[in-house]
C-alpha cells in the first residue's frame, strides 16, 4: 500500500497485475500501457524474469516499513507541481480485465473517476478477502481509507478455507464482509461460519453470481446478503 | 464504471439476487432490450465513474455485455443471467473459456458440437455430441478415441479450466440440441435444456460408482495413507510428499483439491457422509486427512492432533523453569570448564563480528598460557546457566 502511495505522488498511473497471469499477458499489457518499470515482491522473481526475456522491464523491491517509516522525517516532504484541476483527469490507476476475451485489456482510470467512486462507501469496518490488484479490491480498501474506517484483509498466503475464514472473522469482527461467492460457500458449510456472516452488519459478494439455492439458504438464515454489479 | 447497482433493500424484501440502481447512478443507465425479458446494461454518457464508451449509439456509451432479467414484481430490479460473450465463470470466480476449447474439440471429425458447462460450479464439465461418423461406436470407444483430442485442449489452458475425464459426458449421435439456423450452439439454451444431465454428471463425480453402492472402499488408517499418497503422487504429480508434507505449501491448487475430494467421495466408503468442499486444505496433510477419511467411515470421535494443541502442548512442556536463586553457594567448578564456557559464550555472541570473534579467540589463549597451573585441577564441574556470575567474578580474581 505504501508503496501505491508513494507512487502515485510521484505522479505515476499504477498499473496493478493479477499474480496469476500467463507471461504474454504481462508482456501485453505492459506494451499497452507503456510501461517499463515492475515493483514486485521476491515471490514473483521467476515471473518477472520471464517478463524481462521477452522486454526491457528495470525491477524494483516492494518498499519496506523500515524504508518509510522514517521518524521525523529526514527529508522535506516531496513537492508536487501539479494543480488541483489537471490532476483530476490524470490517470491514477490501470487495472486490467481478467481476458476473459483474449488477453487481457487495460481499463484506465482518472483521479476524478477513482475519488468519486471511493467516496461512496458504506460506512462499515471491512472485511476483505479480495485481493487488491481486483478492482472491487482495490475500491473497498479505498473507501474504507476515504472514509476513515480500519480494513481487514485476508492473508493471501494462507489457503481460503472456511476455518481460516472463521478464525480471521472472529478475530476482527467485521462489519461488512467483501468476498466472492466461493467463500460465502465455504463458510456456509458449517453453523459458525454462517453465524460470523450473521455477525456482518452487511455481506456483499462480487466477481461471479451467487448459486440461488446458497444465497436463499444464507439469506434464510438472516444473513443480510448484499449483491452488486459493477465495481 | 464504479459500482452501478445493488441488491440494497428494506430487510423484509429477500430478492438479494436482484440488484438495483444506485440513485446517482439511475439517470444513466439503460437497459437495452435483447431477447425476451432479456436486457443488456448500458451505461450512458454523463456518468462521472464512466471512463470508457465502445458505442455510439447513444452516443459515447458504454454497453457492458452484462444480461439481465426484470423482477416479476419489484420495479427496476435486476437479476444477473450472464454475459453476452459466453464466459463461464465458476464459484470461485475464475473465468473459463468455453469458445477457444470447444473449438479445439470440435476439430476432430468424431464430435459435431462441444459445451463447456459449469457456471456457478467448482469446476468445469464438458458435453459432446458425437458426429455421424461415430454411428455404431459405443461410448467407451468414442471417450478413448476423444481423449486425446480433450488432453490437448487441456494442455493449453489454465489449470482451473481443465476438464477431467470425469467431467465428460457424450451424448447419442445425432442427439437434439438448441442451435441457431446456421448449425451455432446457442449456450444458455443447450445449458437449461441440458440441466438435469449437467446436475447428474457433477453428482455422478461426487458419488461412488455404479456397483459400490454400498460406499466403495473400506480401508483402515494405514491403507488409507497408501491411497492418499497415490492420488496426489500418481494422479495429480505431486512427488516426494511424506507424512508432515503441507498440501497447501506443496503447490495443490483449488482445483486439484476439489479434484482429490471428487475422487475421495467417488472411491471411498465414507459412511454416506459428504466431504468439507475444502476438507484437502482443512486437513492439510496426508495423515490427517487419512484419519478424518476413518472417522467418517467408523464414526469413531478423530484423534487427530491438530498443529494448535501440538504447539499448546510443547509450550507446556518447555514451559517449567527452575528458577535462579542468587546467594552464596560457590559450587565445585573449575577453571577449565568456566573458561570455556566463556570462549563459548563470546563466540556465540560475536560470531557474526570477525575482529571481536578474533580477540574472544586470543584473550583466553592467553590467559590459558597465563594461568597454567589451574590447568592441573581435576574436573569436578558440576554445569548449569547459574555459572556465568562466578564465572565472571572467578576469572577476573587476581
Amino acid at each position: 500500500m505504501a508503496t501505491i502511495f508513494a507512487l502515485s505522488r510521484l505522479g505515476f498511473a499504477v498499473l496493478l497485475l493479477s499474480n496469476r497471469l500467463a507471461t504474454e499477458a504481462y508482456v501485453s499489457l505492459l506494451q499497452k500501457t507503456k510501461c517499463n518499470r515492475i515493483i514486485s515482491s521476491d515471490n514473483q522473481t521467476k515471473a518477472v524474469a520471464a517478463i524481462q526475456a521477452e522486454m526491457k522491464l528495470f525491477q524494483y523491491p516492494v518498499l519496506r516499513q523500515s524504508d518509510y517509516d522514517i521518524k521525523p522525517a529526514l527529508f522535506p516532504r516531496f513537492p508536487r507541481a501539479l494543480s488541483g484541476d489537471s490532476a483530476t483527469s490524470r490517470i491514477a490507476f490501470i487495472i486490467h480485465s481478467s481476458g476473459s476475451t483474449g488477453l487481457p485489456k487495460p481499463i484506465f482510470q482518472t483521479h476524478g473517476a477513482c475519488l468519486s467512486n471511493y467516496s461512496s462507501s458504506f460506512g462499515y469496518r471491512a472485511f476483505l478477502t479480495l485481493p487488491l490488484y481486483h478492482n472491487h479490491g482495490l475500491s473497498s480498501f479505498f473507501r474504507a481509507v476515504y472514509s476513515g474506517k480500519e480494513i481487514s484483509m485476508f492473508n493471501a498466503n494462507l489457503p481460503l478455507s472456511g476455518s481460516n475464514l472463521i478464525e480471521a472473522m472472529t478475530a476482527v469482527k467485521p462489519e461488512s464482509f467483501h468476498g466472492v461467492p466461493y467463500a460465502l460457500k465455504l463458510l456456509a458449510e458449517t453453523e459458525r461460519g454462517v453465524q460470523v456472516l450473521k455477525d456482518c452488519k452487511l455481506v456483499l459478494f462480487g466477481g461471479s453470481s451467487c448459486p440461488d439455492d446458497l444465497g436463499d439458504r444464507l439469506v434464510e438464515a438472516g444473513v443480510y446478503l448484499v449483491g452488486h454489479y459493477g465495481a | 464504471m464504479g459500482q452501478l447497482m445493488t441488491s440494497f433493500r428494506p430487510v423484509e424484501d429477500k430478492a438479494w439476487n436482484y440488484v438495483r440502481p444506485l440513485p446517482k447512478v439511475e439517470p444513466y443507465l439503460y437497459m437495452a432490450p435483447r431477447a425476451q425479458n432479456t436486457f443488456e446494461c448500458v451505461v450512458l454518457d454523463g456518468l462521472p465513474s464512466k471512463v470508457v464508451s465502445n458505442c455510439n449509439d447513444p452516443p459515447n456509451s458504454f454497453k457492458t455485455s452484462d444480461l439481465f432479467s426484470p423482477h416479476p414484481t419489484i420495479s427496476n430490479a435486476w437479476k444477473y443471467l450472464g454475459r453476452l460473450d459466453d464466459r463461464v465463470t465458476l464459484v470461485n470466480g475464475e473465468k473459463v473459456l468455453p469458445i477457444p476449447y470447444e473449438h479445439q474439440i470440435r476439430e476432430h471429425e468424431l464430435a459435431r458440437e462441444a459445451c463447456v458447462f459449469g457456471v456457478g460450479r467448482a469446476l468445469p464439465g464438458l458435453i459432446i455430441v458425437p458426429s455421424e461418423k461415430a454411428l455404431g461406436m459405443s461410448k467407451k470407444e468414442l471417450h478413448d478415441s476423444l481423449s486425446p483430442v480433450v488432453q490437448a485442449a487441456n494442455a493449453r489452458v489454465e489449470s482451473f479450466s481443465q476438464i477431467s475425464p470425469e467431467m465428460i459426458e457424450i451424448l447419442d449421435v445425432g442427439a437434439d440440441y438448441p442451435c441457431t439456423d446456421k448449425g451455432t450452439m446457442i449456450r444458455a439454451a443447450f445449458y437449461k435444456n441440458f440441466e438435469n444431465l449437467i446436475n447428474s454428471i457433477y453428482l455422478r463425480f461426487e458419488t461412488p460408482a455404479a456397483g459400490q453402492s454400498e460406499g466403495g472402499l473400506v480401508l483402515d488408517l494405514e491403507q488409507l495413507k497408501d491411497y492418499l499418497f497415490n492420488i496426489f503422487e500418481n494422479k495429480l504429480g505431486f512427488e516426494g510428499l511424506n507424512d508432515s508434507s503441507d498440501f497447501f505449501e506443496a503447490g495443490v491448487d483449488s482445483l486439484q483439491a476439489i479434484t482429490a475430494r471428487g475422487l475421495m467421495m467417488r472411491e471411498l466408503d465414507l459412511g454416506s457422509k459428504t466431504l468439507g468442499q475444502n476438507v484437502v486444505f482443512e486437513y492439510p496433510n496426508v495423515p490427517a486427512l487419512a484419519e478424518h477419511l476413518y472417522s467418517l467411515r467408523t464414526g469413531e470421535e478423530s484423534n487427530q492432533t491438530d498443529e494448535i494443541e501440538v504447539m499448546r502442548r510443547l509450550i507446556q512442556k518447555y514451559s517449567t523453569f527452575s528458577r535462579h536463586v542468587p546467594g552464596p553457594d560457590i559450587p565445585e567448578g573449575e577453571v577449565v570448564v568456566r573458561l570455556a564456557l566463556l570462549y563459548q559464550m563470546l563466540l556465540s555472541n560475536m560470531v557474526f563480528r570477525s575482529l571481536l570473534g578474533l580477540l574472544a579467540l586470543l584473550v583466553p589463549m592467553c590467559l590459558l598460557n597465563w594461568l597454567p597451573r589451574k590447568m592441573s585441577r581435576p574436573y569436578t564441574a558440576s554445569c548449569g546457566h547459574h555459572h556465568k556470575k562466578q564465572l565472571e567474578t572467578e576469572f577476573f580474581r587476581p
